[in-house]
């Protein structure tokens, strides 16, 4: 990479620690480091909701779905409006009213303390590791394509986080977030006209050539339990899941604690669930053109840069071989696409040219599935390149100093969601762990100096899973399958606290039956995809719950 | 230099402890913006269904 594009990436992380040490001067007390005294503007809580949930991952793995895959993943975010505002009439009030650190602390109060702590402990080892698998997935991917070794990459993402979170608190968190998401937004609005200018067809053929091949089709209405991405598991599974992550998973629940009142908590949701599916469309659409890109400059075989060079190095015929049938594969792909673009949509010969194109793409699909078999026997890793589509397009074509400010936004998409999650770690292990348990009396100062060690003990926990997650198959699925285990459940113990006649033990055995189920559906019927689990999660805990709950009015168990 | 009790910081209760006690015009603000991320979402559902219309083979 040119020198002023590391110029760039290196002024952004001396900012964003600079910054995040002016912010620790006005945080004295433990309110301040964890929830900016409840002070903060709801649009400043809001661009910190949506930079959490806009990972690195997002920035390569769903560009890079989108050039694979096309916009089909969109319906994977339908649920998200709809649970927001579910959580703006229901949870937010609740937990906001009840002046809590965090959301567990509110189910000691309804429920009882051992509740609390199961929860909080699911969230303390779901979040931990999902940490990990956050920082790996950018890491793994600038390990390959500037080959540094991975713990180094893992140090430069985790490193400067880790500082302005542990000292900043989550003053220095939110208003990180903030400068990351223009920056973010900036890079993703670059790239798009960088792509409109350099691509050869107009934006209509473009989009044309992508839906002859499956691409342009947000909207999947099967109802197959066995397909992870279609409308009625967006609908439905996909509100279960953004409910239990906005509702219930502290990491987000602790970004709308910190705003003024209730209603500017919600209104941070809102802002959140206004974008989200635009903002998902505009990143997906983003990598349907990188692939009509593609099309007509000549694509690498292997994206992944490490896989390419072991393969090469290790069969070079076969290799040489492959590459050469690749080649002529995309000459004659090149020259279909063209072909398409210039048949008007209404002449007879076009649905023969839409054919044609399709057959190419076939056959250099089919060409590219041989070197990425060769890929996994040569390196023993999980062959999947997808999440190295978007920053080798950014390295190889975009103009200097714009592949800089990319760099810098994937960084900073990776640490605004590892530090909300730092922060909200911290959060859960002070409060519902040491000041409920260890140390129930000490000074605000004494709590604040464990929550900056617990931030730093657990920044360094997620390195360490980040340096061992690396070799995991699609990150953005794990990240968001491991979640699924447990949120649905914990969403349903939420679910009960709202309802008057649910009863403590009613809580307990639910979380605990919920969780059972979900690792039953999960290994014994592993065909149902794991959008549905936080349904059927929540669902059991709620209906458990219930038949174990006394009757309304009756006081619970733990009162008597 | 405030101290903290200990938790529980009070006794589990059978009915929720806390409702919103939102004044009318912020609850009248939050119809507002319910019916502009409501429009929104119409609006990106009919851009996305106007490009599977016009594009999806």
């Amino acid at each position: 990479m040119h020198p002023l594009n590391w110029a760039i990436v290196v002024a952004y992380l001396l900012y964003v620690v600079i910054d995040g040490l002016r912010a620790a001067k006005g945080t004295k007390e433990i309110e301040g480091y964890f929830l900016a005294n409840r002070s903060l503007p709801w649009w400043a809580v809001g661009l910190s909701v949506m930079a959490t949930q806009l990972s690195a991952v997002t920035m390569i793995g769903t560009t890079g779905q989108g050039a694979t895959d096309g916009m089909r993943f969109v319906q994977f975010y339908f649920g998200l409006p709809i649970a927001m505002v579910i959580l703006g009439v229901t949870i937010v009030p609740f937990l906001h009213g009840a002046k809590v650190f965090t959301a567990y602390e509110f189910l000691e109060r309804r429920f009882d303390a051992k509740t609390r702590s199961l929860t909080s402990f699911l969230f303390l080892v779901s979040r931990g590791m999902s940490c990990g698998t956050i920082i790996a997935a950018p890491a793994v991917v600038f390990s390959a394509i500037f080959g540094w070794p991975l713990p180094w990459c893992v140090a430069l993402i985790g490193v400067p986080t880790v500082i302005y979170t542990m000292i900043g608190g989550v003053q220095a968190v939110t208003w990180a977030d903030v400068k990351q998401m223009f920056l973010i937004s900036g890079s993703l609005i670059a790239i798009i006209i960088v792509l409109l200018v350099k691509l050869p067809v107009s934006p209509d053929n473009a989009l044309r050539i992508a839906g002859s091949v499956g691409r342009m089709t947000p909207f999947d209405f099967s109802f197959n339990l066995s397909e992870t991405y279609t409308f009625w598991s967006g609908i439905l599974g996909g509100t279960f899941l953004m409910l239990s992550y906005f509702g219930t998973d502290q990491s987000q629940v602790q970004r709308y604690l910190t705003a003024r009142s209730i209603p500017e908590a919600r209104s941070s949701l809102l802002m959140s669930a206004y974008w989200k599916i635009p903002l998902q469309a505009l990143i997906l659409l983003i990598g349907v053109l990188v692939f009509v890109f593609y099309l007509f400059q000549a694509p690498p075989l292997l994206w992944n840069p490490a896989h390419d060079r072991s393969v090469r190095e290790t069969r070079p015929a076969a290799y040489a071989q492959l590459e050469s049938r690749y080649g002529d594969a995309i000459a004659r792909r090149t020259d279909a696409a063209l072909r398409l673009s210039d048949t008007p949509r209404s002449d007879a010969s076009a649905a023969l040219a839409a054919e044609g194109f399709r057959e190419s793409e076939a056959r250099v699909t089919a060409i590219r599935d041989e070197a990425l078999v060769a890929a996994g026997e040569v390196t023993g890793e999980s062959a999947r390149d997808v999440n190295y589509i978007m920053p080798r397009f950014v390295l190889d074509h975009l103009p200097l100093g714009l592949a800089g400010f990319f760099i810098a936004a994937v960084l900073a998409a990776a640490m605004s969601s590892i530090a909300a999650e730092l922060n909200s770690l911290s959060t859960a292990t002070v409060i519902d762990f040491y000041r409920r348990w260890v140390r129930p009396e000490a000074s605000d100062t004494h709590y604040l100096n464990v929550s900056k060690a617990a931030t730093g003990v657990w920044g360094i926990f997620a390195c360490v899973v980040a340096t061992y997650a690396a070799t995991l198959g699609s990150l953005i699925e794990v990240v968001n399958r491991f979640g699924s285990f447990f949120y649905g459940s914990i969403l349903g113990v939420f679910i009960l606290a709202m309802i008057r006649r649910a009863t403590a033990r009613g809580a307990f055995v639910g979380l605990l039956s919920g969780m059972a189920c979900v690792g039953a559906v999960s290994f014994g019927l592993p065909q149902i995809s794991f959008l549905w689990h936080n349904l059927i999660g929540a669902a059991v805990v709620v209906l458990v719950g219930l038949a174990l709950g006394g009757n309304p009015g009756e006081s619970s168990p733990a009162r008597t | 230099m405030s101290t903290h009790a200990g938790a529980p910081t009070s006794a589990p209760t059978s009915a929720p402890p806390s409702t919103d006690q939102s004044p009318p015009e912020d609850s009248a603000r939050f119809r507002r913006n319910l019916v502009k991320v409501m429009s929104m979402q119409v609006v990106a559902l009919l851009a996305l269904w106007w490009l599977q219309a016009r594009y999806a083979s």
